[in-house]
């Protein structure tokens, strides 16, 4: 109580004031009048005497009313005020450059926070998990089948499954994307309808009539926020859905990390057939669908895994059928569970820990650069700190003080940094290369803005301890006089210089191992002549998605024949899956006869004329012919690497493969083309004819040299004559395509690179100014050489030792840091390409030019001054 | 007055400003003051530079407690009034002071 009163009081100091004026005056006056009343002489003189040194007395009285530390604290912060305001060119730089440290660092917290901390919108968020094969494939829905029946550890067992369908019946039909889900789905996330209702069990059977339920989104952009959407009936795939709920709109289940490549439109329950046999996602059989799960009350990851594990050696036992002509070890098959958080976090964890590492280096340097300025003005205030010590304030008092300057300055650059902070978040996630809802949630809470205050405390301990231990040494003679010493807290300086060189090379050759990364990819050949080509996609609106529909190969081939007889049009084929795009199917494949044990090989299903479309060479055997068709797979063609891989070369011809039963015999043998955008090794690939075997899901690809404006125009209308239902989205040019494909290794180039631009310009503008700081001190030194008849070069000589020597230290320091980090780097990025010598040197040779400079201007600036005039300035 | 004669005269202050104010009534400083010096026939002469800061430092130690009022003459003054706990204190000093007095007495006497 007395305690808070006196608290209170450090903020009152008028009225405190105003209290002990009134009591002392009263008492003064009551004693002038008793002693004129006994008829005293010279009263006033008397009560002044009497009164003593009013100002102590009252310094007294008020000590004894607040908390003296407080007030006293209240007091340097007072002062700090005042000399930010002293010279505010530089406090404000230091607020702006400690406002980019903080803030960087706060944003990248949120982002954090977003993806560890913050609670998921979804019941028991923290007992759901999602369950992948061991070998990371996602199960099918045979998997999950049997996984639902055997549990004892999970419940409420869901599925979704993410595809694209046709929105047909009002105008040109358009593609939409959606999700299958069992009825599970729902109640798992515990998430209700804002209309209508969720789906039921018996909508899960297969040739139930089909009914949709709408996302809030959807419902408002598509469809006008119609009131009575209920009931309502859409063409999906060419089949009438009725609508029977829209979700509420808080309600997003669409992370890129689980599947979901773009926001979804609408949920439909998926068919689920109880009579389908047992398939494994591994084989490229059945539907890969995202298992989701909850723990049951009490059971915790381990047991739940052991419980998969068992589930997992009962379904390896009791089917040998998915392992066709394989030797199967059981113990290689199993599943694991894995918190529902960190498969949304997924491979974003990196990034997050990349701008982590590149924030807290921005801000170390930031602090460096900060404890340099600060240095400097401490050493400045020689003499008033002379003066105060004189008066009686202790060392720790001093220290005190100029911890709590530092602290105003960065409680300044952290209010600031906050200020910018949720701003900065959302330009980085707005800049991710790949959509991420859970760090679209990142916000500045409590939580944000206590991490910011924390940091910035740090750093004002960081940076302004040097200063304080340095500014508040003071000895009596030198610091009162007018020469200050200004040779104090050099080695401090130069400890530093070396620290920033280190720090900004370290990021500058983090930079130099991306930037080499991303042009190893983009400078790989292709494989393929990407000009002229027009890619686009479609879904057929029909068919079992579930398997290879032999009549999509069909359907598929007649658009591409009236393209192909569009004017203009050199070769029209459809795809599965194009270069630098992700494979429909892939599995171990073997040749009959043959001792090697076989390898896993990418499988595509293309029409005839694919090869000549995108200008794959043909190396040996032939090419798909029209005649390639029928419900059986009977040929294929195998890329250079996987003839390769066998030791075969052209006589891969004839040679037969297990790819199916009965064997199927490789035909043709064709170039290798880049298959995936991030690395350049060459994989093994089949292509089967689509007239065979086709998924209904495929790229059209069009090669031809008319506009493509115009020619899209027609490419629709030929295939509008064939089917008026069918929609095509994601039109592009191949050449764009191949461009794009690489968003993440440019995403790290322009990060790291942007952070290390920063970090350099900091660094070197620190060590400019530093060095050349240090260089004018020794004009007086120089101008006494000189006079002494020491050459020009001879000086600039010592001068450049003195200074090289930790810049020196500094590069070595951080092109090691540099090196130890690579590996680090390379996993953070997906990336195996290691720095070029030249990368390093680049470095380098930048940081000891701006020595250079920073030496040469000072050092020739002392050299042409007249030796009298500089001795005199001292 | 010297740092060292100042601090030696401070419990000997507390004292005697609680015994002063022990008599129940509240006082402003002036007042106890001059109450000090008349009941020790101008023996000991408070200095008001001393005096303050000690009423201030018991006021917050809550020995006593202290509030504005209007004086005899009508003018705002500060008043001054003993607590229990400052009752305690005064017993607690006033037993020790005059253990201390007696023992200096009897060293005085044998000398």
């Amino acid at each position: 109580m007395a305690f808070w009163r006196r608290f209170l009081n450090v903020f009152q100091p008028a009225r405190l004031e105003r209290e002990i004026n009134d009591e002392l005056e009263f008492h003064c006056e009551m004693r002038l009048r008793s002693l004129l009343e006994r008829g005293q002489g010279a009263a006033e003189a008397e009560v002044k005497r009497r009164m003593g040194n009013l100002f102590v007395t009252k310094e007294e009285m008020r000590d004894e009313r607040v908390v003296e530390w407080l007030a006293s604290a209240l007091q340097d912060l007072r002062h700090g005020l005042v000399l930010m305001r002293r010279d505010p060119g530089v406090s404000a730089l230091i607020v702006l450059v400690l406002a980019l440290g903080i803030g960087g660092n706060a944003a990248v917290f949120t982002l954090l926070k977003a993806a560890f901390l913050d609670h998921l919108p979804f019941r028991h968020a923290a007992r759901l998990v999602t369950i992948i094969e061991n070998d990371g494939w996602i199960p099918t829905v045979s998997e999950f089948r049997e996984i639902r029946t055997h549990t004892r550890t999970l419940e409420g067992m869901a599925f979704a499954e993410y595809r694209d369908m046709q929105l047909s019946g009002s105008g040109e039909p358009v593609r939409i994307f959606a999700a299958r889900v069992t009825a599970s789905f729902f109640p798992l996330l515990g998430v209700n309808a804002a209309q209508g209702r969720t789906f039921v069990e018996e909508e899960n059977q297969p040739d139930r009539p089909p009914v949709a339920i709408l996302t809030d989104r959807f419902w408002r952009s598509r469809l006008g926020s119609d009131a009575r959407v209920l009931g309502r009936t859409l063409r999906l795939d060419g089949q009438p859905a009725v609508v029977i709920g829209v979700l509420p709109p808080g309600f997003h289940f669409d992370y890129p990390t689980l599947g979901a490549t773009e926001p979804v439109d609408l949920y439909v329950p998926c068919p689920i057939e109880t009579s389908l046999p047992f398939e494994r996602a591994a084989n490229g059989q059945g539907v890969p669908v995202r298992v989701l799960a909850r723990l049951r009350e009490g059971v915790t990851l381990k047991q739940a895994e052991s419980d998969l594990w068992d589930t997992a050696l009962v379904l390896a036992r009791e089917n040998t059928s998915p392992f066709p002509g394989h030797p199967h070890d059981p113990v290689m098959f199993g599943f694991d569970a894995i918190p529902l958080r960190h498969a949304i976090v997924g491979d974003q964890r990196s990034l997050l820990w990349l701008l982590l590492g590149g924030v807290g280096v921005l801000l170390l340097i930031a602090c460096a650069n900060t404890a340099q300025l600060l240095l400097a003005r401490s050493l400045r205030r020689g003499r008033e700190i002379a003066v105060r010590s004189a008066l009686g304030a202790s060392r720790l008092r001093l220290i005190r003080q100029f911890l709590l300057e530092g602290l105003v300055l960065a409680l300044s650059g952290g209010i600031a940094g906050l200020l910018v902070s949720g701003w900065l978040a959302r330009v980085l996630v707005h800049v991710l290369p790949t959509r991420s809802p859970l760090l679209a949630s990142a916000h500045v809470d409590a939580r944000a803005v206590g991490f910011t205050l924390a940091i910035s405390t740090i750093s004002a301990l960081v940076f302004a301890i040097i200063p304080a231990l340095k500014g508040s040494r003071w000895t009596p003679g030198p610091s009162l006089s007018a020469r200050a010493t200004t040779r104090e807290g050099n080695r401090w300086r130069q400890a530093m210089i070396a620290v920033e060189a280190a720090l900004s090379v370290f990021l500058l050759s983090g930079a130099g191992l991306v930037t080499q990364n991303l042009l190893n990819l983009i400078s790989a050949p292709l494989g393929f002549n990407p000009e002229h080509v027009l890619a686009m996609r479609l879904q057929l609106p029909f068919g079992k998605l579930e398997q290879p529909d032999p009549k999509a190969g069909k359907m598929l081939q007649s658009y591409v024949d009236k393209i192909e007889a569009i004017p203009g049009v050199e070769a029209a084929a459809t795809v599965t899956g194009p270069p630098l795009r992700p494979a429909r199917g892939g599995g171990p494949v073997r040749i009959l006869g043959s001792t090697d044990p076989g390898t896993f090989a990418w499988s595509h299903q293309i029409s005839p004329d694919y090869f000549r479309t995108l200008g794959i060479p043909l190396l040996a055997g032939r090419a798909f012919h029209r005649s390639d068709a029928g419900p059986k797979l009977t040929v294929a063609i195998v890329n250079e690497e996987f003839a390769r891989h066998f030791g075969l070369g052209p006589n891969v011809i004839g040679k037969q493969i297990d790819y199916s039963d009965p064997p199927v015999t490789i035909v043709g043998m064709v170039g290798t083309v880049r298959a995936k955008p991030l690395e350049t090794k060459p994989d093994p690939e089949c292509y089967i004819s689509s007239l065979e075997s086709s998924w209904p899901n495929v790229y059209l690809l069009v090669r031809s040299s008319r506009p493509p404006g115009q020619l899209l125009k027609e490419v629709k209308a030929a295939i509008a004559s064939v089917n008026p239902d069918q929609a095509i989205f994601g039109v592009q040019m191949m050449n764009d395509l191949v461009a794009d494909s690489v968003p993440e290794p440019r995403f790290d180039v322009d990060l790291i690179g942007v952070f290390a631009l920063l970090a350099a310009a900091m660094a070197g503008a620190g060590m400019y100014s530093v060095i050349s700081f240090l260089v004018s001190q020794r004009t007086g030194e120089i101008a006494i050489r000189m006079a002494l008849g020491a050459g020009r070069g001879a000086i600039m000589k010592t001068v450049l030792a003195a200074t090289s020597l930790w810049v020196l230290a500094g590069l070595a320091g951080g092109l090691y840091l540099g090196y130890a980090a690579g590996k680090t780097i390379r996993s953070l990025t997906d990336t195996e390409a290691v720095a070029s010598p030249a990368t390093y040197a680049v470095v380098a040779l930048f940081f000891l030019v701006v020595t250079l400079v920073a030496v040469w201007l000072p050092a020739r600036r002392a050299t042409r001054l007249d030796p009298a005039a500089a001795l005199r300035c001292e | 007055m010297g740092k060292n004669r100042k601090e030696q005269l401070l419990g000997k202050l507390d004292l005697l400003v609680l015994r002063t104010l022990a008599c129940g009534e509240s006082m402003h400083g002036y007042a106890i003051a001059e109450r000090i010096e008349q009941l020790s026939d101008q023996v000991f002469q408070v200095g008001e530079g001393s005096l303050y800061p000690a009423l201030h430092r018991m006021d917050e130690s809550g020995w006593i407690r202290s509030e504005w009022r209007a004086s005899d003459n009508n003018r705002r003054a500060r008043y001054y009034r003993i607590t229990a706990a400052g009752r305690r204190q005064l017993a607690e000093e006033k037993s020790e002071w005059s253990r201390a007095a007696d023992a200096m007495m009897r060293v005085l006497k044998l000398a």
